[in-house]
């Protein structure tokens, strides 16, 4: 709920702030502080200590439903929220994704309807009268689901009641405005009545207060009377008080009869850039600073060289070994997690290409990356070795191993950018790369030119090539053709050398690039992850387990390689036939393109996967660095994650569903895929998981 | 002082949406305590979040210093205020292992150190006359019914259902779209 008043903050602020410059008179600045006052009551009433002592005193539970009912709808509207919350939007969700909806006179008649003074009286005066008959009141004390249904009713009703009164603009109310000063009263009398009924009651009325403990010594009809007072006193106030103001303005018939001036100066607002990362006031300067990222790379690099050092000669148990927790736990999470709020800030750091930077200035690097590599089927066949080798070899378990990994990774990127030109190694080699590149075409930032007019009369193409002072993109991406962050590493190098500071790290629609990309070696890369997502997290529950013990005992075999190698096959084969499918010349062109738009729902597998384990075991890096022993923390999952999981389940569900239908209209057999990996998805994320890397009790 | 103390209450309780417990589960008076036990209704078998209050009889002022533990078939549960919601209660989650009756024991020892158990038991397995209860000088004993756990995805409709409903929703638009762009055209 914070959250969402949070949002709903920013929207009206980022939209108050445009019609505050076209139309000054119309929204000071108090219609700002008025609606953030009424959001600031819903926190009080919603999020506060007040609703811990609602179930233990009637009166706290009182004020909680004035400010629901009185307070905080009327602060809202006051502040006159519909064009500032429909500015503040997006242009394009609110022009294409609004846009019909608001069109739509079916449902503007409702909306009249619904806001005109017979049914919004009607509304709130019954949601006030059902709840606190001591049947619903009860429910409501009893269940936290219908609690809630209780205050969306007040608030909402309340929000209809107050639409007339407060005659919201740009909507205009047919009704009269003497016709509120009756409609007020009556509201004060329905009010009045329950509150006397409240005040004057022999018995308690709500049986929960009188089995409560009582605080501080009130009695529950002591509680009682005080809440039917908060009800009836400032609830009478708050319902008289506009019903006087509306009174004296429709006797002021000079006031009275002037309509509300609906066209004020207006000035034009500038036009709207995407927001920049590089611009923002202290991130911006640092990202931009010369030595930044040498910086992050050499603070990795450490890393990686004690992750080595603790692997080859430390405890060999992978939850007490920085070669076992930081990799496999921590490193991977948020890894995504950089990549699901902003773009490829893994690569950027990347410590492997740090000292293959300083040992070029010994190595030749001179020779091009031969023709025949030059695609991603090589990165396509690491990527399947890493990740039968991880689950065959319980590579999370080894640090040994695990060190040698990262070893091997060094010394591999060393020996290719040692000797071919450019960063073949990124480009077409490292598999954690590829990873990366494929995620990031989701992620909401992307390195790109700011003004595309000014690389039209660019004749350098300094980005590209560099020039004196810095080296250009050595995965030869020219900056106005580039698709989305797919193969681009956010090493900022065309960021430098730009000589015109025309590139950015700028906000992007997730998928934009698709279109692009139509190339099968691509699409073979992304359907291996999208599926190894799932079969990567299937491998740890334990039905899959069991699965594999069985065969394993039941073919005798010593080593549970083979089964893991079967199980990768058997889930690894769909990409497989998709990709051979695909290589057909009638499917292959929008085949290839459907098969792109399947990166949301791998993506939003993989962050389920790794935070679980993150979640689970973030707390081994205290036994890891020796700080403490931890012999059993609580090692459970919050709560709150089981619902996080299904929310980037749904996510990466829509947003491919949503890409394929961008590309084309009939696109069912892929929608099916789509939601058959979801099910898959919603089952292994249900299924008990197999704790790794932790210490268990 | 209770002022004093309605203060600090205020200031420390980070209360979210909903406070802990639920319904009270049982009230009664016992030593120089008042002990509440609340718990979510329907009680169902699988995690239960137990929260109990504890106030001095005399003023019946909330009791924030004791050590509270739970124990559910011989394990024993710490309820510490830090796991409550509403810093008043002191709270635990239980693990009902199977639906049924329970019995429970809310157990306070008078010292001054004010040391508060709660036993829980299930009615078959364990006497009510355990050793933790022969420990208190104070004791209230109630039980309550454990229903069937809910099946997992039905706990989570609300997120399951979100997605065709966001389709619903994105086909009228489309229906809306479609519907007037002709219009436009034509106008």
């Amino acid at each position: 709920m914070i959250f969402a008043l949070l949002v709903s903050a920013w929207i009206y602020v980022r939209g108050w702030r445009q019609l505050h410059r076209q139309m000054p008179s119309r929204y000071p600045i108090n219609r700002l502080i008025l609606f953030l006052s009424g959001l600031g009551a819903i926190f009080i009433a919603l999020a506060s200590p007040l609703d811990a002592f609602g179930n233990l005193l009637l009166a706290a539970h009182m004020v909680q439903h004035l400010l629901l009912l009185m307070i905080a709808p009327l602060l809202i509207l006051t502040g006159q929220p519909v064009l500032p919350l429909l500015r503040g939007l997006p242009h394009d969700v609110m022009k294409d994704g609004l846009g019909p909806f608001l069109r739509w006179r079916a449902l503007r008649n409702v909306g009249g309807a619904l806001v005109g003074p017979v049914f919004a009286f009607c509304a709130m005066s019954l949601a006030v009268i059902f709840w606190h008959l001591p049947r619903f009141y009860e429910l409501g004390l009893r269940s936290q689901g219908w609690h809630q249904t209780e205050h969306a009713c007040f608030f909402f009703s309340a929000l209809l009641f107050w639409w007339p009164v407060v005659d919201v603009w740009p909507s205009h109310s047919r009704t009269p405005r003497w016709a509120i000063i009756p409609y007020l009263l009556l509201a004060d009398l329905v009010n009045t009545g329950l509150s006397a009924f409240l005040i004057f009651s022999k018995h308690v009325v709500y049986p929960t207060y009188e089995f409560a403990p009582r605080l501080w010594g009130i009695s529950a009809l002591g509680d009682q009377a005080i809440a039917g007072g908060i009800m009836w006193v400032p609830g009478s106030i708050v319902f008289l008080v506009p019903a006087v103001a509306v009174a004296m303005k429709a006797l002021d018939s000079g006031r009275a009869i002037r309509p509300p001036s609906r066209v004020a100066q207006r000035k034009p607002n500038p036009p709207r850039k995407p927001w920049d990362l590089l611009r923002t006031p202290i991130l911006g300067p640092m990202l931009r600073h010369a030595y930044f990222r040498r910086a992050a790379q050499a603070v990795m690099f450490l890393l990686a060289a004690a992750i080595v050092a603790d692997g080859l000669f430390g405890p060999q148990v992978s939850a007490m070994n920085l070669a076992g927790v930081l990799p496999w736990t921590h490193w991977r999470a948020l890894a995504v997690l950089a990549l699901l709020i902003g773009g490829n800030f893994f690569c950027m750091a990347c410590p492997f290409t740090l000292p293959r930077d300083f040992a070029r200035r010994f190595l030749p690097a001179r020779r091009l990356w031969p023709k025949q590599l030059r695609s991603k089927w090589t990165a396509v066949g690491l990527t399947v070795l890493y990740l039968w080798a991880y689950e065959a070899f319980s590579l999370w378990d080894s640090p040994w191993w695990t060190a040698w990994i990262i070893v091997g990774y060094f010394a591999t990127a060393l020996l290719v950018d040692g000797l071919f030109q450019g960063a073949s190694f990124c480009k077409y080699v490292c598999p954690i790369g590829q990873f990366h590149f494929v995620n990031s075409m989701v992620s909401p930032l992307e390195v790109r030119v700011r003004e595309p007019k000014v690389c039209g009369s660019c004749q350098t193409h300094d980005c590209l090539h560099g020039n004196a002072r810095q080296r250009g993109c050595e995965l030869y991406l020219f900056q106005p053709k580039k698709a989305g962050n797919f193969d681009c590493t956010f090493c900022l190098d065309c960021v430098h050398a730009c000589p015109s500071d025309n590139v950015g790290i700028l906000a992007t629609l997730p998928g934009r690039a698709f279109g692009r990309l139509a190339r099968l070696d691509v699409a073979a890369l992304v359907l291996l992850l999208v599926f190894g997502a799932f079969v990567n997290a299937s491998a740890m529950t334990v039905p899959v387990i069991q699965w594999m013990n069985e065969w394993q005992a039941r073919l005798g075999f010593a080593s549970r390689a083979p089964i893991v190698a079967a199980f990768y096959f058997v889930g690894l084969f769909i990409p497989l036939a998709l990709v051979c499918v695909l290589s057909r010349p009638r499917w292959r062109d929008p085949g290839i393109t459907f098969s792109l738009t399947l990166v949301p729902l791998g993506f939003s597998m993989w962050i389920a996967h790794f935070w679980f384990h993150y979640l689970t075991a973030w707390s081994a890096i205290v036994p890891a660095f020796r700080i403490a022993w931890v012999a059993s923390s609580n090692m459970q999952v919050p709560a709150w994650w089981p619902p996080v999981e299904i929310l980037l389940l749904d996510a990466g569900l829509l947003l491919t569903l949503y890409l394929g239908w961008k590309i084309a209209r009939r696109f069912t057999p892929w929608a099916i895929l789509a939601v058959l990996l979801y099910a898959a998805g919603l089952w292994i994320l249900f299924q008990p998981m197999q704790m790794r890397g932790m210490l268990m009790s | 002082m209770v002022a004093l103390r309605l203060m600090y209450a205020l200031a420390v309780l980070a209360a979210p949406l909903f406070g802990d417990g639920g319904a009270v589960l049982s009230r009664q008076e016992s030593g120089p305590f008042v002990i509440t036990v609340f718990a979510p209704l329907p009680i169902r078998a699988g995690p239960v979040d137990v929260t109990v209050l504890v106030q001095t009889r005399s003023a019946l002022e909330p009791v924030l210093d004791a050590n509270v533990s739970i124990l559910l078939d011989g394990v024993t549960q710490i309820a510490t205020r830090s796991q409550a919601q509403n810093k008043l209660l002191y709270a635990a989650t239980l693990n009902l292992p199977h639906p049924g009756e329970w019995n429970y024991t809310v157990c306070v020892k008078s010292s001054a150190a004010q040391v508060v158990h709660a036993t829980f038991s299930r009615v078959s397995s364990i006497p009510k006359t355990n050793a933790a209860e022969a420990a208190c000088t104070v004791a209230i004993f109630g039980s309550f019914q454990a229903a069937e756990p809910a099946p997992p995805l039905a706990a989570y409709t609300f997120y399951l259902a979100i997605p065709p409903v966001l389709i619903a929703i994105f086909i009228l638009h489309q229906w809306l779209s479609r519907r007037s762009a002709p219009r436009r055209i034509a106008s």
